[in-house]
């Protein structure tokens, strides 16, 4: 330390010991609340908690698993996958019911539906109901019939919200770019898409953004045909559009590297609500929860129902204040169209996954 | 036996003309040494105030650069993440503007910024124009310091962007060299008001001086010469002097002290031989040499020729009004948070109603202080008063809550009272038969001073020290005053000067009775002082508060009063005596008063809440100095007209007490309306009032112009 | 004693001057004070936040308060360019610093008067604390769920504050005694060269009211006394009566001791 020592020798000595001291009461002070903490809840055990996935295991149960380790709280995690697959739901929920953990955690719109019902089911039997639950990575738990309202779900089920809201998505959108207009393709069959885009619908306007919408045709089978993109594409750049959102839609997902390259091809960008698109495909940015801190987040909400003792249908759903802005720099630099220095001061620059 | 003597300026000013030295010609000197004092006093306060701001800005330069450093490298950082890490072309960046406008937002002591690319081409620029940026010459700068732009008052620094050791653009932070200088402009204010406050205190003091010290004394030699020359070699002449003046006067004393001697022993030889002499005729013809000397010279029945003069009470009486005023920017405020949070009464009337105690009595004591004048003397009854002020003030600054707070203040209102009075009975007493208007500017005079220097200077204190220590510094010069009087003035012994003042039931119900009197005090003189104290005193100093200011401003604007008046004062009785036009003048005065505050309101759309404020203030100060000095003078028509029935002096008290009814309704008038309609829309409410008693005194002073006597101009 | 005119007002002025020149220089040393302590912690505040910034940006990534890594790096580098930052630290809710540019404090506890001043500071983005020995600023950490993780606390000397107000304090006191000495003698100058006349005219006066209470019967009139009843008609005036007033008497004892001699002859 080059300019401490001739200011203040003493004074520093003197506050480096007192800091000393004040540590070493600290981690006593620590120590003692720990300790009551455990005899406290009467609780030598660890908590039980029964995970079902969709499809194995992601980030976020790496976060949920970091953050639980981290505040000290006991665990004990069991972890089943629905690979999926909803018809292999009942076995498991067997199997929940005979093992009584303190909480059921449940990953995806579909897992939770299958695990622990809507509201409104009329079959109450079939699923986990006496079992507080904690859901993560569910895009719209309202509209699904998972929980009465995000600030008291109404049923032991809480979780934690992984959806930026739209009017944060939009704002993030023409913070980038003054865009005029943007495309929405989508999957009309999937009840997240349809939600998705009835709220970009009612908010475009807001930021004086002008809304086209490309529902995805219907092949023979009933779902939406994947050889429509490249056609979709090309029709929303005749149409003026500037940017492609992608939303919640796992079609899309799934189908993101026909659609992103063919996004890059016609020089448009595509803005990302969700990791999948970045992560796995040539989106150009996105505004996203990190499944990592997701998965914090819902230990976070796990301590306040464990520990904490809070009851579920009393816990608003978790909500990030901030989310990560994501941007591929290898797809910014084919498209040509920069950030702001603003926005370049506070996001995480990644490369695409190009093949 | 004890004989007082009057001074006036207007004899001062009558010497300077003359051919005589010292003795008649002390006006001249008087003056210079006035103007010298103020010149020396004027140019080291400034010398010293530029001085010490010079020292400042050669400190608070170099942190401004080290800012401009710090903030410089971190953009550049950034810039350079953008190009080289992310390898996004300098040229391309977007939204740079944008960011730079940011960070110059967060950080106001950056002036611009600017982005060039390698050839020195502008990429972005904001918070200077491209004309003004082409000329700072960044040629000889070294990168990270700083270099003074050859045309303005910029410096700026740049930060090269490099990549793989090529510059690629090169980032401009350019500081402000007139942040420094706007960051230390508080204090201009500041010491603005401070030279002037000492200026004027110099003023005040150094006529106070040359007056207790050279005109006074001279006068009382003065008067012994003159009776010398009548062979009147009786009286001594009384003088505390040390100095020239004082050798002169005990030389003179001893003169006629050595004539009375000589004298004496004439008288005695006389005796002698008188009383050795039986012849009648021998005891006749001595008798007759000693008749032929009592005929020419007399050196019995003397008096102690104590000379005084109304000036003298001029300092102290400054003294006691700067102390008073001193509280007046932030007087309300300091009572609303003493007001307890439960109260019966609303909290508008609990802080409006000090100031209203005050003045109720400080108006109950005028007749009392009155008679205590003419029965012990001005002098006594100054320092009677001095006492409970310096009490009340002391009392003030130890204040626990709102009930002590009335206390203390009452104490002061009574001293304020006496003083007040004191002060005018001390001009009287020292006028004797000389023009009374002009004896009072004396009075006026140190009024108004006390009215400018007080509100700017306690501003200043209380923005420093806090309000308490404003009270303080008022107790010590109130102590001061009362100090001053009892160590320098000689007692002039009460002399039945006020005779005539005394107003009987039957010339008040004349004077009431007279339409223009009538007009002149009730529709003119109460709506024009009860808006000195609900708005001057009580609604201004919180709407300026309210709106966010600091004590020193506050008390800066407040000085407009005290400054427009007195400075116009003078100009506008002599307009007025020579138009003759003063009952519209009254009118004239009364509704600029009231239109005044009508600035204040947002629908006129005086963007600066001060500017707005600086207007009513500035109405308030005119209208009165149109308005009073014609008051003055259609009261003493009035009078006239009674042709002696009531004295000029009776009536002139009868309106000051009216007058001070107006003073005392101020805050009771204006609390109901700051409740109903905020503190602004009271402000605008009592303009209203103000200018709804212009046409009912216009429709007076019409009606009363066709009665029979009523002759305009009478006086004029 | 006599202490002259001029003397006296000069020391009158000296007097005003002196307490003119004292307000004005506390006012200034004052807003100095504050003026300099601003454009400190503002540049302080400008590092403490550029600092919290980039920990925010990570942790919006996901990473530990504790396991970033770059960010000694940034504070070593802001460390080495400002001679006036004494330390620059993280610490986390519980106060434990978990990064400092002095690594020997990392795991030690904040004091507690840092941890108020980080509690108090509500929803403002900094807190400030001066502290005997040094200027503290923080910046508070705020992780993505909106919660108070930690801050960012920069010590900064106060002896350059303390230093350069201190020696600001005897400047400005030397130039106010320097200014206050020079107004001394030139208003002791200027008032001599006004009061010459007035004041010799006084002494002159002095003189001659002093002769003429030595002065004989019948004597003449000095020159000196003759300019001063020119100059000065009243006094010319009371001199005469003065004189003749002197003769009269001188002669009405003469008139009386002829008549008593007479007397004494004739018996």
């Amino acid at each position: 330390m080059r300019d401490r020592g001739p200011f203040v020798p003493r004074a520093a000595v003197v506050a480096a010991l007192r800091r000393a001291a004040a540590g070493l009461a600290v981690s006593l002070l620590a120590v003692t609340i720990g300790g009551a903490q455990e005899s406290g809840s009467g609780k030598a055990d660890p908590y039980r908690i029964f995970a079902v996935l969709w499809r194995g295991e992601t980030e976020v149960e790496d976060g949920f698993r970091a953050q639980l380790t981290q505040r000290g709280v006991p665990f004990e995690l069991t972890v089943r996958s629905l690979d999926l697959d909803r018809g292999n739901a009942p076995p498991i929920i067997e199997e929940i019911r005979e093992a009584r953990p303190d909480l059921v955690y449940t990953w995806g719109t579909g897992t939770t539906t299958s695990i622990v019902g809507r509201l409104d089911e009329d079959d109450p039997d079939s699923f986990v109901r006496d079992i507080p639950g904690i859901f993560v990575l569910v895009a719209y738990p309202l509209e699904a019939g998972i929980i009465e309202n995000f600030a008291r779900p109404g049923r032991p089920v809480t979780g934690v919200s992984f959806l930026s809201p739209v009017d944060v998505q939009l704002s993030a959108i023409v913070a980038y770019h003054p865009f005029k207009t943007v495309a929405v393709i989508f999957d009309e069959t999937a009840g997240n898409s349809r939600i998705n885009v009835a709220s970009l619908r009612e908010t475009a306007p807001e930021f004086g953004l002008r809304l086209l919408e490309y529902p995805i045709p219907v092949g023979s089978d009933g779902r939406p045909d994947p050889e429509e993109l490249p056609e979709l594409v090309e029709r929303a750049k005749r149409d003026g559009a500037e940017l492609l959102y992608m939303g919640p839609d796992s079609f899309l997902a799934r189908h993101g590297d026909v659609f992103t390259a063919e996004a890059i091809r016609n020089g448009l960008p595509t803005f990302a609500a969700t990791q999948a698109p970045l992560l796995n495909s040539r989106a150009m940015f996105g505004l996203v929860t990190e499944y990592y801190t997701l998965g914090r987040l819902a230990a976070l909400q796990a301590e306040r129902i464990l520990v904490d003792e809070v009851p579920p249908e009393d816990l608003p759903v978790g909500r990030l204040s901030r989310y990560k802005l994501w941007i591929n720099r290898d797809v910014v630099q084919e498209i040509g169209l920069y950030p702001p220095l603003e926005m370049i001061a506070v996001a995480d620059f990644r490369e695409s996954a190009r093949d | 036996m004890t004989m007082a003597t009057g001074t006036t300026e207007g004899r001062e000013a009558n010497g300077t003309g003359g051919s005589g030295g010292i003795i008649s010609r002390h006006g001249a000197v008087l003056f210079r040494i006035v103007a010298l004092s103020a010149l020396l006093l004027l140019i080291s306060q400034i010398a010293f105030a530029w001085f010490s701001l010079n020292e400042f800005e050669k400190v608070l330069r170099p942190q401004l650069e080290r800012k401009a450093e710090v903030v410089g490298r971190a953009v550049g950082n950034l810039v350079r993440y953008s190009v080289d890490d992310l390898g996004f072309p300098p040229e391309r960046l977007v939204g740079v503007d944008a960011y730079f406008t940011r960070i110059m937002h967060a950080n106001p002591d950056i002036d611009f910024m600017a982005l060039l690319d390698a050839g020195g081409g502008v990429l972005s620029l904001d918070g200077i124009s491209a004309e003004d940026f082409t000329t700072i010459d960044l040629s000889e700068a070294v990168p990270g310091a700083t270099v003074p732009s050859s045309a303005s008052e910029h410096v700026a620094a740049p930060f090269p962007i490099s990549v793989d050791g090529t510059v690629v653009a090169t980032l401009i932070v350019g500081v402000s060299l007139e942040y420094v200088s706007d960051r230390l402009s508080d204090i201009y204010l500041d010491v603005i008001t401070v030279i002037v406050v000492s200026w004027l205190v110099t003023l005040e003091f150094m006529l106070f001086f040359m007056n207790t010290k050279l005109t006074t004394p001279l006068n009382g030699i003065s008067i012994a010469l003159a009776r010398g020359q009548k062979g009147v070699f009786a009286d001594r002449v009384v003088s505390r002097a040390r100095d020239e003046v004082g050798l002169v006067t005990a030389s003179i004393n001893d003169l006629i002290h050595a004539l009375q001697q000589k004298y004496d022993d004439f008288r005695f030889e006389l005796h002698e031989v008188r009383s050795a002499q039986l012849d009648k005729a021998v005891v006749q013809r001595v008798q007759a040499v000693k008749n032929r000397v009592d005929a020419r010279l007399r050196f019995s029945g003397g008096e102690d020729i104590r000379p005084s003069s109304s000036l003298q009470i001029r300092i102290p009486l400054f003294l006691l009004m700067f102390s008073e005023e001193l509280s007046r920017p932030f007087l309300p405020i300091f009572i609303s948070r003493l007001v307890p949070a439960e109260t019966t009464v609303s909290h508008e009337f609990m802080i409006g109603f000090p100031i209203t105690l005050f003045m109720f009595v400080a108006a109950v004591l005028t007749p009392f202080g009155g008679v205590l004048s003419d029965r012990f003397g001005a002098r006594r009854v100054f320092i009677l008063g001095a006492i409970p002020a310096t009490i009340g003030y002391f009392g003030t600054f130890l204040t626990q809550g709102y009930l002590d707070f009335i206390m203390w203040r009452t104490f002061s209102g009574v001293g304020y009272g006496l003083i007040f009075i004191a002060a005018q009975a001390w001009v009287a007493e020292n006028t004797r038969g000389r023009h009374m208007a002009q004896e009072m500017s004396v009075f006026v005079g140190a009024v108004f001073v006390g009215m400018i220097c007080g509100p700017p200077f306690g501003g200043i204190i209380a923005a420093r020290l806090g309000y308490e220590a404003t009270f303080l510094l008022s107790a010590g010069l109130a102590f001061v005053s009362g100090l001053i009087v009892y160590s320098m003035l000689d007692n002039s012994m009460g002399k039945r000067v006020r005779a005539g003042t005394r107003l009987g039931i039957s010339g008040a119900r004349m004077l009431l009775l007279d339409p223009r009197f009538f007009a002149v005090t009730f529709l003119a003189a109460v709506p024009g002082k009860f808006i000195v104290t609900g708005f001057f005193f009580y609604l201004l100093p919180l709407h300026l508060n309210a709106v966010g200011n600091s004590q020193s401003v506050i008390g800066w604007l407040m000085m407009l009063y005290g400054l427009s008046t007195f400075a116009l004062l003078p100009l506008v009785s002599r307009f007025a005596d020579r138009s003759g036009q003063y009952p519209v003048l009254v009118g004239l005065g009364v509704g600029l008063t009231g239109a005044g505050c009508l600035a204040i309101l947002p629908e006129l759309g005086i963007p600066n809440p001060n500017v707005a404020a600086a207007i009513s203030i500035l109405c308030l100060g005119v209208g009165h100095a149109l308005s009073l000095p014609s008051q003055l003078a259609i009261i003493q028509q009035a009078a006239a007209r009674f042709h002696g029935a009531v004295g000029p002096a009776s009536a002139i008290s009868a309106y000051r007490v009216i007058e001070r009814l107006g003073l005392v309704m101020g805050p009771l008038v204006a609390a109901p309306l700051a409740i109903a309609f905020g503190t602004a829309g009271a402000i605008v409410g009592l303009g209203l009032i103000t200018l709804a008693f212009v046409p009912f005194y216009a429709f007076a002073m019409y009606l009363s112009r066709n009665r029979p006597g009523a002759a305009m101009g009478e006086l004029s | 004693m006599t202490i002259g005119f001029s003397t006296r007002i000069a020391m009158a002025l000296a007097v005003i001057l002196s307490v003119g020149l004292g307000v004005t220089g506390i006012l200034s040393i004052q807003t100095f004070e504050r003026t300099l302590g601003e454009f400190l912690s503002t540049r302080f505040q400008f590092v403490v936040d550029d600092v919290r910034q980039r920990i925010e940006t990570q942790l919006d990534l996901g990473l530990e308060l504790s396991d970033m890594q770059n960010v000694p790096l940034i504070m070593d580098a802001y460390l080495r360019d400002d001679s006036q930052i004494l330390t620059i630290e993280v610490f986390e809710e519980t106060g434990t610093v978990v990064h400092s540019t002095d690594t020997s404090f990392v795991g030690d506890v904040v004091t507690e008067d840092w941890m108020q001043a980080w509690n108090e500071s509500g929803d403002r983005n900094n807190w400030f604390l001066f502290q005997r020995d040094a200027g503290v600023v923080g910046s508070l950490i705020r992780d993505s769920f909106d919660r108070d993780v930690g801050s960012v606390a920069l010590r900064y000397s106060r002896d350059y504050l303390d230093d350069t107000v201190r020696v600001h304090r005897s400047v400005l006191l030397g130039a106010g005694i320097v200014n206050v000495v020079i107004i001394l003698f030139l208003a002791l100058f200027g008032s001599l060269q006004v009061l010459r006349r007035p004041l010799r005219d006084l002494r002159d006066l002095n003189d001659s009211v002093r002769r003429m209470a030595a002065r004989k019967f019948g004597a003449d009139v000095d020159d000196g006394d003759s300019r001063l009843y020119d100059e000065l008609p009243e006094y010319g005036d009371f001199a005469r009566s003065v004189q003749e007033a002197q003769d009269l008497i001188s002669e009405a004892t003469a008139e009386v001791r002829r008549i008593d001699e007479e007397q004494a002859g004739r018996a």
